[in-house]
Protein backbone atom coordinates (compact mmCIF):
# COMPACT_ATOMS: atom_id res chain seq x y z
CA UNK A 1 0.00 0.00 0.00
CA UNK A 2 1.21 3.43 -0.78
CA UNK A 3 0.09 6.94 0.48
CA UNK A 4 1.02 10.14 -0.30
CA UNK A 5 0.32 12.93 2.51
CA UNK A 6 0.90 16.29 1.55
CA UNK A 7 1.10 19.68 3.74
CA UNK A 8 0.31 22.92 2.02
CA UNK A 9 1.77 25.92 3.57
CA UNK A 10 1.47 29.44 2.99
CA UNK A 11 5.42 29.39 1.65
CA UNK A 12 6.22 25.35 1.35
CA UNK A 13 4.46 22.42 0.40
CA UNK A 14 5.54 19.44 1.93
CA UNK A 15 5.27 15.87 0.60
CA UNK A 16 5.88 12.51 2.40
CA UNK A 17 5.42 9.43 0.32
CA UNK A 18 4.81 6.06 2.67
CA UNK A 19 4.80 2.48 1.84
CA UNK A 20 2.63 0.74 4.12
CA UNK A 21 4.51 2.49 7.15
CA UNK A 22 7.52 3.53 6.21
CA UNK A 23 8.43 6.59 4.93
CA UNK A 24 9.91 6.31 0.88
CA UNK A 25 10.90 9.82 0.41
CA UNK A 26 10.22 13.20 1.01
CA UNK A 27 10.31 16.50 -0.94
CA UNK A 28 9.54 20.21 -0.36
CA UNK A 29 8.85 22.94 -2.84
CA UNK A 30 7.69 26.49 -2.50
CA UNK A 31 3.75 26.78 -2.60
CA UNK A 32 2.98 27.91 -5.63
CA UNK A 33 -1.20 28.06 -5.01
CA UNK A 34 -1.52 25.82 -8.26
CA UNK A 35 -2.99 21.96 -8.45
CA UNK A 36 -1.37 21.69 -11.66
CA UNK A 37 2.10 22.75 -9.79
CA UNK A 38 1.77 20.58 -6.80
CA UNK A 39 0.90 17.38 -9.54
CA UNK A 40 4.47 18.00 -11.17
CA UNK A 41 6.14 17.56 -7.85
CA UNK A 42 4.27 14.81 -6.70
CA UNK A 43 5.77 13.29 -10.19
CA UNK A 44 9.32 13.90 -9.96
CA UNK A 45 8.89 12.29 -5.96
CA UNK A 46 6.98 8.71 -7.30
CA UNK A 47 8.98 8.71 -10.19
CA UNK A 48 12.23 8.80 -8.21
CA UNK A 49 10.92 5.82 -6.54
CA UNK A 50 9.66 4.25 -9.64
CA UNK A 51 5.93 4.39 -8.93
CA UNK A 52 2.95 6.18 -10.94
CA UNK A 53 0.09 8.06 -9.35
CA UNK A 54 -2.56 5.60 -9.98
CA UNK A 55 -0.73 2.72 -7.21
CA UNK A 56 -0.87 6.09 -4.21
CA UNK A 57 -4.18 4.33 -2.34
CA UNK A 58 -4.65 7.19 -0.30
CA UNK A 59 -3.66 10.87 -0.16
CA UNK A 60 -3.87 12.38 3.03
CA UNK A 61 -3.50 16.33 3.28
CA UNK A 62 -3.09 18.85 5.75
CA UNK A 63 -1.73 22.40 5.75
CA UNK A 64 -3.44 25.97 5.32
CA UNK A 65 -4.41 25.75 1.69
CA UNK A 66 -6.03 22.94 1.13
CA UNK A 67 -8.07 24.35 -1.81
CA UNK A 68 -4.68 23.85 -4.28
CA UNK A 69 -4.21 20.39 -3.61
CA UNK A 70 -6.34 19.60 -6.68
CA UNK A 71 -6.22 15.76 -5.51
CA UNK A 72 -9.42 14.40 -4.01
CA UNK A 73 -7.82 13.94 -0.42
CA UNK A 74 -8.49 13.17 3.49
CA UNK A 75 -7.61 16.65 5.23
CA UNK A 76 -6.95 16.42 9.20
CA UNK A 77 -6.16 19.60 11.12
CA UNK A 78 -2.43 21.07 11.03
CA UNK A 79 -2.20 21.38 15.17
CA UNK A 80 -3.72 17.48 15.72
CA UNK A 81 -1.32 16.29 13.11
CA UNK A 82 1.66 17.85 14.77
CA UNK A 83 0.60 16.88 18.36
CA UNK A 84 0.32 13.41 16.70
CA UNK A 85 3.49 13.47 15.37
CA UNK A 86 5.34 14.31 18.33
CA UNK A 87 3.80 12.14 20.83
CA UNK A 88 5.23 9.39 18.25
CA UNK A 89 8.39 10.86 17.89
CA UNK A 90 9.38 11.80 21.41
CA UNK A 91 6.33 11.02 24.26
CA UNK A 92 7.89 13.08 26.51
CA UNK A 93 7.36 16.28 24.58
CA UNK A 94 4.56 18.47 26.51
CA UNK A 95 4.43 21.94 25.05
CA UNK A 96 5.03 22.52 20.83
CA UNK A 97 6.41 26.00 19.42
CA UNK A 98 5.24 25.82 15.94
CA UNK A 99 6.34 28.31 13.42
CA UNK A 100 4.74 28.95 9.91
CA UNK A 101 5.20 31.29 7.39
CA UNK A 102 2.25 33.47 8.21
CA UNK A 103 1.30 32.64 11.88
CA UNK A 104 2.65 30.72 14.89
CA UNK A 105 1.47 28.57 16.84
CA UNK A 106 2.41 26.71 20.55
CA UNK A 107 0.41 23.67 21.43
CA UNK A 108 0.24 21.77 24.42
CA UNK A 109 -0.19 18.26 24.77
CA UNK A 110 -0.56 14.96 27.46
CA UNK A 111 0.97 11.92 27.42
CA UNK A 112 -1.18 10.34 24.78
CA UNK A 113 -1.10 13.19 22.54
CA UNK A 114 -3.68 15.03 22.95
CA UNK A 115 -3.98 18.42 22.59
CA UNK A 116 -4.84 20.65 26.35
CA UNK A 117 -4.38 23.95 24.65
CA UNK A 118 -3.44 25.50 21.23
CA UNK A 119 -2.55 29.18 21.58
CA UNK A 120 -2.35 30.30 17.68
CA UNK A 121 -1.17 34.10 16.66
CA UNK A 122 -2.72 34.65 13.27
CA UNK A 123 -3.58 38.46 13.74
CA UNK A 124 -0.48 39.50 11.53
CA UNK A 125 2.72 37.91 10.67
CA UNK A 126 5.25 39.20 13.75
CA UNK A 127 7.15 36.31 14.99
CA UNK A 128 6.39 34.27 12.05
CA UNK A 129 8.94 32.66 9.53
CA UNK A 130 8.40 35.67 7.24
CA UNK A 131 9.65 37.31 9.50
CA UNK A 132 12.98 36.17 9.64
CA UNK A 133 13.05 35.69 5.80
CA UNK A 134 12.27 39.53 4.72
CA UNK A 135 14.87 40.38 7.45
CA UNK A 136 17.47 37.92 6.06
CA UNK A 137 16.46 39.58 2.65
CA UNK A 138 16.83 43.12 3.75
CA UNK A 139 20.43 41.98 5.29
CA UNK A 140 21.53 40.82 2.25
CA UNK A 141 22.01 37.69 3.73
CA UNK A 142 21.39 33.82 2.85
CA UNK A 143 19.14 31.92 5.65
CA UNK A 144 21.70 29.64 6.52
CA UNK A 145 24.38 32.83 7.63
CA UNK A 146 21.07 34.78 9.00
CA UNK A 147 20.25 31.53 10.96
CA UNK A 148 23.89 30.84 12.17
CA UNK A 149 23.87 34.56 14.02
CA UNK A 150 23.40 33.40 17.94
CA UNK A 151 22.71 36.01 20.78
CA UNK A 152 25.46 37.98 21.48
CA UNK A 153 27.37 37.56 25.16
CA UNK A 154 27.36 41.55 25.33
CA UNK A 155 23.92 42.46 23.93
CA UNK A 156 24.35 45.89 21.84
CA UNK A 157 21.66 46.17 19.83
CA UNK A 158 17.99 45.29 19.36
CA UNK A 159 15.08 45.35 17.17
CA UNK A 160 11.46 46.64 18.82
CA UNK A 161 9.46 46.97 15.79
CA UNK A 162 6.67 44.00 15.69
CA UNK A 163 5.79 45.04 12.31
CA UNK A 164 7.98 42.76 10.11
CA UNK A 165 7.72 45.99 7.37
CA UNK A 166 9.00 48.44 10.21
CA UNK A 167 11.42 45.91 11.08
CA UNK A 168 12.88 46.25 8.13
CA UNK A 169 13.51 49.86 7.57
CA UNK A 170 14.86 49.60 11.58
CA UNK A 171 17.44 46.65 10.22
CA UNK A 172 18.17 48.96 7.25
CA UNK A 173 19.29 52.23 9.40
CA UNK A 174 21.07 49.99 11.62
CA UNK A 175 23.15 48.89 8.82
CA UNK A 176 23.53 53.12 7.80
CA UNK A 177 24.64 53.35 11.51
CA UNK A 178 27.44 50.90 10.71
CA UNK A 179 26.14 47.88 13.41
CA UNK A 180 27.41 44.55 11.68
CA UNK A 181 25.13 42.52 10.42
CA UNK A 182 25.54 39.34 11.81
CA UNK A 183 24.30 41.34 15.27
CA UNK A 184 21.85 42.97 13.78
CA UNK A 185 20.52 39.40 12.74
CA UNK A 186 21.35 37.97 15.94
CA UNK A 187 18.88 40.45 17.19
CA UNK A 188 16.46 40.03 15.12
CA UNK A 189 16.50 36.04 16.06
CA UNK A 190 15.80 37.32 19.66
CA UNK A 191 13.29 39.39 18.87
CA UNK A 192 11.45 36.46 17.14
CA UNK A 193 12.09 34.48 20.35
CA UNK A 194 10.71 36.77 22.63
CA UNK A 195 7.59 36.73 20.60
CA UNK A 196 7.74 33.12 20.97
CA UNK A 197 8.24 32.79 24.40
CA UNK A 198 5.33 35.16 25.23
CA UNK A 199 3.27 32.68 23.71
CA UNK A 200 4.44 30.05 25.27
CA UNK A 201 4.62 31.40 29.01
CA UNK A 202 0.97 32.05 28.44
CA UNK A 203 0.23 28.30 27.45
CA UNK A 204 2.49 27.60 30.58
CA UNK A 205 5.79 25.76 29.86
CA UNK A 206 5.84 22.06 30.34
CA UNK A 207 8.86 19.98 29.36
CA UNK A 208 9.54 18.65 26.96
CA UNK A 209 9.50 21.54 24.58
CA UNK A 210 10.08 20.96 20.87
CA UNK A 211 10.20 23.13 17.78
CA UNK A 212 9.18 21.85 14.62
CA UNK A 213 8.59 23.97 11.44
CA UNK A 214 11.29 25.37 9.25
CA UNK A 215 12.47 28.07 12.37
CA UNK A 216 13.65 24.65 13.87
CA UNK A 217 16.90 25.15 11.26
CA UNK A 218 17.26 28.54 12.91
CA UNK A 219 20.01 28.06 15.11
CA UNK A 220 20.22 31.80 16.29
CA UNK A 221 16.67 31.66 16.91
CA UNK A 222 16.82 27.84 18.79
CA UNK A 223 19.37 29.66 21.38
CA UNK A 224 17.36 32.24 21.96
CA UNK A 225 14.21 30.04 22.81
CA UNK A 226 16.71 28.57 24.98
CA UNK A 227 18.15 31.50 26.99
CA UNK A 228 14.74 33.21 27.29
CA UNK A 229 13.06 30.30 28.95
CA UNK A 230 16.40 29.30 30.91
CA UNK A 231 15.90 25.65 29.39
CA UNK A 232 19.03 23.38 28.74
CA UNK A 233 17.59 21.23 26.27
CA UNK A 234 14.84 21.76 22.81
CA UNK A 235 13.89 18.58 20.96
CA UNK A 236 13.91 19.47 17.76
CA UNK A 237 12.94 16.07 15.00
CA UNK A 238 14.77 14.99 12.36
CA UNK A 239 12.86 16.66 9.70
CA UNK A 240 10.96 19.38 11.70
CA UNK A 241 9.30 20.50 8.76
CA UNK A 242 7.79 17.83 7.69
CA UNK A 243 6.37 17.03 11.35
CA UNK A 244 2.73 17.93 10.06
CA UNK A 245 2.42 15.64 6.81
CA UNK A 246 3.88 12.63 8.64
CA UNK A 247 1.40 13.31 11.68
CA UNK A 248 -1.70 13.69 9.42
CA UNK A 249 -0.39 10.34 8.15
CA UNK A 250 -0.79 8.59 11.48
CA UNK A 251 -4.31 10.51 12.12
CA UNK A 252 -5.55 8.64 9.01
CA UNK A 253 -3.56 5.02 10.22
CA UNK A 254 -4.91 5.56 13.57
CA UNK A 255 -8.78 6.06 11.48
CA UNK A 256 -8.86 9.35 13.17
CA UNK A 257 -11.28 11.60 10.77
CA UNK B 1 0.36 32.52 -16.75
CA UNK B 2 3.89 33.13 -17.85
CA UNK B 3 3.65 36.72 -16.25
CA UNK B 4 2.09 35.31 -12.88
CA UNK B 5 4.97 32.96 -12.57
CA UNK B 6 7.28 35.77 -13.24
CA UNK B 7 5.56 37.31 -10.59
CA UNK B 8 5.90 34.92 -8.16
CA UNK B 9 9.55 34.52 -9.01
CA UNK B 10 10.51 37.66 -8.45
CA UNK B 11 8.60 37.57 -5.23
CA UNK B 12 10.72 33.96 -4.47
CA UNK B 13 13.84 35.37 -4.90
CA UNK B 14 13.32 39.53 -3.68
CA UNK B 15 15.77 40.74 -6.16
CA UNK B 16 12.80 43.51 -7.00
CA UNK B 17 14.65 45.26 -9.44
CA UNK B 18 11.11 47.74 -9.81
CA UNK B 19 11.53 51.22 -7.72
CA UNK B 20 8.61 51.78 -6.06
CA UNK B 21 10.25 54.68 -3.91
CA UNK B 22 10.92 56.38 -7.30
CA UNK B 23 8.34 59.25 -6.76
CA UNK B 24 9.20 63.13 -8.20
CA UNK B 25 10.38 65.30 -5.69
CA UNK B 26 8.56 68.67 -5.65
CA UNK B 27 9.42 72.36 -5.37
CA UNK B 28 7.40 75.38 -5.67
CA UNK B 29 8.12 79.25 -5.55
CA UNK B 30 5.41 81.65 -5.10
CA UNK B 31 7.20 83.97 -7.47
CA UNK B 32 4.61 87.02 -6.69
CA UNK B 33 6.70 87.20 -3.19
CA UNK B 34 10.10 88.11 -2.10
CA UNK B 35 11.83 87.20 1.34
CA UNK B 36 13.92 90.23 1.08
CA UNK B 37 10.97 92.32 0.81
CA UNK B 38 9.24 90.09 3.84
CA UNK B 39 8.79 91.46 7.88
CA UNK B 40 8.82 88.13 8.84
CA UNK B 41 10.18 84.92 7.50
CA UNK B 42 10.06 81.87 9.34
CA UNK B 43 10.62 78.19 8.13
CA UNK B 44 9.07 74.90 8.81
CA UNK B 45 11.10 71.19 8.86
CA UNK B 46 9.24 67.83 8.48
CA UNK B 47 11.16 65.30 8.51
CA UNK B 48 8.97 62.36 7.81
CA UNK B 49 9.78 58.45 7.54
CA UNK B 50 9.79 58.67 3.56
CA UNK B 51 9.76 62.40 2.62
CA UNK B 52 11.18 65.59 4.11
CA UNK B 53 9.50 68.63 3.42
CA UNK B 54 10.71 72.32 3.79
CA UNK B 55 8.48 75.69 3.63
CA UNK B 56 9.23 79.21 3.94
CA UNK B 57 6.45 81.54 5.45
CA UNK B 58 6.91 85.27 4.26
CA UNK B 59 4.40 87.74 6.38
CA UNK B 60 2.19 84.29 7.02
CA UNK B 61 2.12 83.31 3.42
CA UNK B 62 3.51 80.35 1.42
CA UNK B 63 6.86 81.40 -0.18
CA UNK B 64 8.63 78.06 -1.02
CA UNK B 65 8.64 74.85 -0.32
CA UNK B 66 10.50 71.40 -1.39
CA UNK B 67 9.31 67.65 -0.87
CA UNK B 68 12.05 65.38 -1.14
CA UNK B 69 13.10 61.99 0.12
CA UNK B 70 14.17 61.36 3.50
CA UNK B 71 17.26 59.55 3.73
CA UNK B 72 18.62 57.42 6.48
CA UNK B 73 20.11 60.34 7.93
CA UNK B 74 17.36 63.02 9.24
CA UNK B 75 20.46 65.69 9.10
CA UNK B 76 21.31 65.29 5.72
CA UNK B 77 17.30 64.90 4.63
CA UNK B 78 16.81 68.68 6.88
CA UNK B 79 19.91 70.02 4.64
CA UNK B 80 18.55 68.49 1.58
CA UNK B 81 14.96 69.76 1.69
CA UNK B 82 16.37 72.92 2.65
CA UNK B 83 18.94 73.18 0.23
CA UNK B 84 16.57 73.22 -2.60
CA UNK B 85 15.18 76.02 -1.63
CA UNK B 86 18.20 78.05 -1.68
CA UNK B 87 19.37 76.80 -5.36
CA UNK B 88 16.33 77.99 -6.48
CA UNK B 89 15.70 80.97 -4.25
CA UNK B 90 18.74 81.91 -2.49
CA UNK B 91 17.19 81.94 0.32
CA UNK B 92 19.33 80.93 3.61
CA UNK B 93 19.29 79.67 6.42
CA UNK B 94 20.40 82.77 8.37
CA UNK B 95 17.19 84.75 6.34
CA UNK B 96 14.63 82.62 8.21
CA UNK B 97 13.83 84.09 11.89
CA UNK B 98 12.38 81.11 13.46
CA UNK B 99 12.69 77.75 12.23
CA UNK B 100 10.68 75.13 13.73
CA UNK B 101 11.25 71.57 12.75
CA UNK B 102 8.58 68.32 13.31
CA UNK B 103 7.50 64.79 12.16
CA UNK B 104 9.69 61.85 13.33
CA UNK B 105 12.95 63.04 12.49
CA UNK B 106 12.31 66.19 14.04
CA UNK B 107 14.57 66.18 16.94
CA UNK B 108 17.96 65.68 14.39
CA UNK B 109 17.41 69.00 12.31
CA UNK B 110 20.48 70.62 13.35
CA UNK B 111 19.52 74.09 12.79
CA UNK B 112 16.38 74.42 14.13
CA UNK B 113 15.23 76.82 17.20
CA UNK B 114 12.69 74.91 18.45
CA UNK B 115 10.68 71.41 17.94
CA UNK B 116 6.89 70.18 18.30
CA UNK B 117 5.04 66.77 17.34
CA UNK B 118 3.35 66.26 14.11
CA UNK B 119 0.36 66.44 16.26
CA UNK B 120 0.36 70.07 16.98
CA UNK B 121 1.53 71.25 13.89
CA UNK B 122 -0.86 69.15 11.65
CA UNK B 123 -3.91 70.83 13.51
CA UNK B 124 -2.38 74.54 12.93
CA UNK B 125 -1.28 73.76 9.54
CA UNK B 126 -4.90 72.00 8.41
CA UNK B 127 -6.52 74.99 9.88
CA UNK B 128 -4.86 77.61 7.37
CA UNK B 129 -5.10 75.21 4.35
CA UNK B 130 -8.88 73.52 5.39
CA UNK B 131 -10.26 76.89 6.57
CA UNK B 132 -11.38 77.72 10.48
CA UNK B 133 -13.85 74.75 10.53
CA UNK B 134 -11.59 71.95 10.68
CA UNK B 135 -11.86 69.59 13.72
CA UNK B 136 -11.05 66.49 12.57
CA UNK B 137 -7.60 65.60 10.89
CA UNK B 138 -6.91 62.23 9.30
CA UNK B 139 -2.77 62.50 8.73
CA UNK B 140 -1.67 59.46 6.50
CA UNK B 141 1.70 59.39 6.40
CA UNK B 142 4.42 56.64 5.53
CA UNK B 143 4.43 54.78 8.66
CA UNK B 144 2.03 55.54 10.68
CA UNK B 145 -1.33 57.00 10.69
CA UNK B 146 -2.92 59.83 13.23
CA UNK B 147 -6.63 60.76 13.48
CA UNK B 148 -6.39 64.33 15.28
CA UNK B 149 -8.97 66.47 16.85
CA UNK B 150 -8.58 69.89 17.33
CA UNK B 151 -10.54 72.83 18.73
CA UNK B 152 -11.04 76.50 16.55
CA UNK B 153 -7.47 77.23 17.81
CA UNK B 154 -6.09 74.24 16.52
CA UNK B 155 -5.46 73.05 19.83
CA UNK B 156 -5.21 68.82 20.43
CA UNK B 157 -8.24 67.81 22.18
CA UNK B 158 -7.32 63.65 21.42
CA UNK B 159 -5.78 61.71 18.83
CA UNK B 160 -5.51 58.36 17.88
CA UNK B 161 -2.54 56.86 16.12
CA UNK B 162 -1.66 53.35 14.59
CA UNK B 163 2.43 53.34 14.42
CA UNK B 164 2.84 49.59 15.56
CA UNK B 165 1.95 48.74 11.61
CA UNK B 166 2.36 48.83 8.36
CA UNK B 167 -1.33 47.71 6.98
CA UNK B 168 -3.16 51.24 6.42
CA UNK B 169 0.02 53.18 5.75
CA UNK B 170 2.26 54.33 3.02
CA UNK B 171 4.59 51.90 3.32
CA UNK B 172 2.26 49.54 2.93
CA UNK B 173 1.22 50.91 -0.55
CA UNK B 174 4.53 51.00 -1.42
CA UNK B 175 4.93 47.27 -0.97
CA UNK B 176 1.98 46.79 -3.17
CA UNK B 177 2.88 49.05 -5.67
CA UNK B 178 6.58 47.02 -5.77
CA UNK B 179 4.33 44.02 -5.67
CA UNK B 180 2.49 44.74 -9.48
CA UNK B 181 5.10 47.00 -10.49
CA UNK B 182 3.51 49.95 -10.69
CA UNK B 183 4.38 53.45 -10.29
CA UNK B 184 2.81 54.77 -6.84
CA UNK B 185 1.29 57.89 -8.07
CA UNK B 186 -1.17 55.91 -10.47
CA UNK B 187 -1.86 53.41 -8.06
CA UNK B 188 -5.71 55.44 -7.12
CA UNK B 189 -6.51 56.24 -10.71
CA UNK B 190 -5.82 52.58 -11.32
CA UNK B 191 -8.14 51.46 -8.83
CA UNK B 192 -11.59 52.57 -10.33
CA UNK B 193 -10.31 51.35 -13.75
CA UNK B 194 -12.00 48.08 -13.41
CA UNK B 195 -15.40 46.61 -14.06
CA UNK B 196 -17.16 45.68 -10.21
CA UNK B 197 -15.22 46.83 -7.10
CA UNK B 198 -13.79 43.62 -5.56
CA UNK B 199 -13.67 42.32 -2.04
CA UNK B 200 -11.14 43.91 -0.07
CA UNK B 201 -7.98 41.78 1.15
CA UNK B 202 -6.43 41.35 4.45
CA UNK B 203 -6.63 44.74 6.27
CA UNK B 204 -4.38 43.63 9.42
CA UNK B 205 -1.08 42.79 8.09
CA UNK B 206 0.86 43.74 5.18
CA UNK B 207 3.06 40.27 4.81
CA UNK B 208 -0.80 38.26 4.66
CA UNK B 209 -1.77 40.79 1.56
CA UNK B 210 1.32 40.65 -0.06
CA UNK B 211 0.30 36.91 0.27
CA UNK B 212 -3.25 37.42 -0.72
CA UNK B 213 -2.75 39.39 -3.89
CA UNK B 214 -0.23 36.99 -5.32
CA UNK B 215 -3.29 34.00 -4.81
CA UNK B 216 -5.34 36.68 -6.46
CA UNK B 217 -3.18 37.07 -9.58
CA UNK B 218 -2.91 33.38 -9.79
CA UNK B 219 -6.63 33.33 -10.00
CA UNK B 220 -6.69 35.60 -12.73
CA UNK B 221 -7.44 38.94 -11.35
CA UNK B 222 -6.28 41.63 -13.13
CA UNK B 223 -2.99 44.10 -11.36
CA UNK B 224 -6.02 47.24 -11.27
CA UNK B 225 -8.48 44.80 -9.14
CA UNK B 226 -5.86 43.60 -6.69
CA UNK B 227 -5.13 47.67 -6.27
CA UNK B 228 -8.61 48.02 -5.95
CA UNK B 229 -9.08 45.24 -3.46
CA UNK B 230 -6.05 46.63 -1.62
CA UNK B 231 -6.89 50.33 -1.10
CA UNK B 232 -10.57 49.62 -0.23
CA UNK B 233 -8.85 47.30 2.55
CA UNK B 234 -6.84 50.63 4.11
CA UNK B 235 -9.76 52.78 3.72
CA UNK B 236 -11.95 50.24 5.58
CA UNK B 237 -9.26 50.30 8.34
CA UNK B 238 -8.67 53.78 8.50
CA UNK B 239 -12.47 54.29 8.23
CA UNK B 240 -12.48 52.36 11.62
CA UNK B 241 -9.82 54.60 13.29
CA UNK B 242 -11.95 57.40 12.69
CA UNK B 243 -15.39 56.32 13.53
CA UNK B 244 -13.61 55.31 16.43
CA UNK B 245 -12.77 58.95 17.12
CA UNK B 246 -16.00 59.76 16.38
CA UNK B 247 -15.09 62.14 13.10
CA UNK B 248 -16.38 65.44 12.26
CA UNK B 249 -17.97 66.38 8.69
CA UNK B 250 -15.44 69.22 8.92
CA UNK B 251 -13.19 66.82 8.01
CA UNK B 252 -9.16 67.16 6.56
CA UNK B 253 -6.90 64.73 5.04
CA UNK B 254 -2.79 65.36 5.24
CA UNK B 255 -0.05 63.26 4.52
CA UNK B 256 1.22 61.35 1.02
CA UNK B 257 -1.32 58.91 0.96
CA UNK B 258 -4.07 61.83 0.92
CA UNK B 259 -2.57 61.94 -2.69
CA UNK B 260 -4.53 58.58 -3.44
CA UNK B 261 -8.15 59.31 -4.80
CA UNK B 262 -8.27 55.90 -4.52
CA UNK B 263 -7.45 55.62 -0.77
CA UNK B 264 -9.74 59.25 -0.09
CA UNK B 265 -13.17 58.73 -2.24
CA UNK B 266 -12.92 55.05 -0.47
CA UNK B 267 -12.99 56.19 3.08
CA UNK B 268 -15.43 58.80 2.43
CA UNK B 269 -17.49 56.55 0.77
CA UNK B 270 -17.53 53.94 4.01
CA UNK B 271 -18.15 57.02 7.03
CA UNK B 272 -20.58 59.20 4.91
CA UNK B 273 -18.81 62.30 4.67
CA UNK B 274 -16.60 64.34 2.13
CA UNK B 275 -13.39 65.86 3.36
CA UNK B 276 -12.56 69.13 3.19
CA UNK B 277 -10.81 70.27 -0.53
CA UNK B 278 -7.43 72.58 -0.16
CA UNK B 279 -5.61 74.09 -3.00
CA UNK B 280 -2.53 73.60 -1.18
CA UNK B 281 -0.56 70.13 -1.77
CA UNK B 282 -1.98 68.15 1.29
CA UNK B 283 1.45 67.06 2.08
CA UNK B 284 3.00 69.89 3.78
CA UNK B 285 0.42 70.55 6.09
CA UNK B 286 2.97 69.30 8.72
CA UNK B 287 5.67 71.87 7.46
CA UNK B 288 3.61 74.63 6.97
CA UNK B 289 2.01 74.38 10.74
CA UNK B 290 5.65 74.26 12.13
CA UNK B 291 5.86 77.54 10.51
CA UNK B 292 3.31 79.12 11.65
CA UNK B 293 4.12 77.81 14.95
CA UNK B 294 7.37 79.57 14.39
CA UNK B 295 5.94 82.56 13.16
CA UNK B 296 3.68 82.48 16.16
CA UNK B 297 6.63 82.10 18.26
CA UNK B 298 8.59 84.98 17.30
CA UNK B 299 5.98 87.59 17.26
CA UNK B 300 5.32 86.60 21.24
CA UNK B 301 9.01 87.20 21.58
CA UNK B 302 9.19 90.61 20.51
Amino acid sequence: MYYLSVDSGARYTKLILFRNIDVLGRKKFLTSYSSSDIEKHVNELLARHGLTFVQINQVIATGSYPEFIGYPNLHFSDSKAVARALNQINPQVRTIIDIGFESSRVIKINESGHIIESLLNERCATGAGSFAESLAISLNMTLEEFSSALPAEDKKISISSQCVVFAESEAISLIHSGVDRRDIAAAVNESLANKTATLVRRAGLEEKLAIVGGMAYNFGFVASVKNILHLDDIFIPAFPEFVPAYGAFLLYMDGDR
Amino acid sequence: MELFYFIWMVIADMSISFDAFNWKEQIFINKDLNFRNGKLVTCGIDIGSVSSKALILVDGQIFAYSIVRTSYNSEISAERAFGRLTEETGIGINDCRYIVSTGYGRVHVPFANKYFTEISCHGKGALYAGGHDVRTILDMGGQDCKVIKIDEEGRVQNFLMNDKCAAGTGKGIEMMAELLEVPIEEMGERSFDIIEEPQSISNVCVVYARFEAIRLLKKGFSKNMVIAAYLKAMAERTATLLMKASVEPQFFISGGISKNIGVVKRIENIIGISAIKSELDSQIIGALGASLLAKKIYEQKL
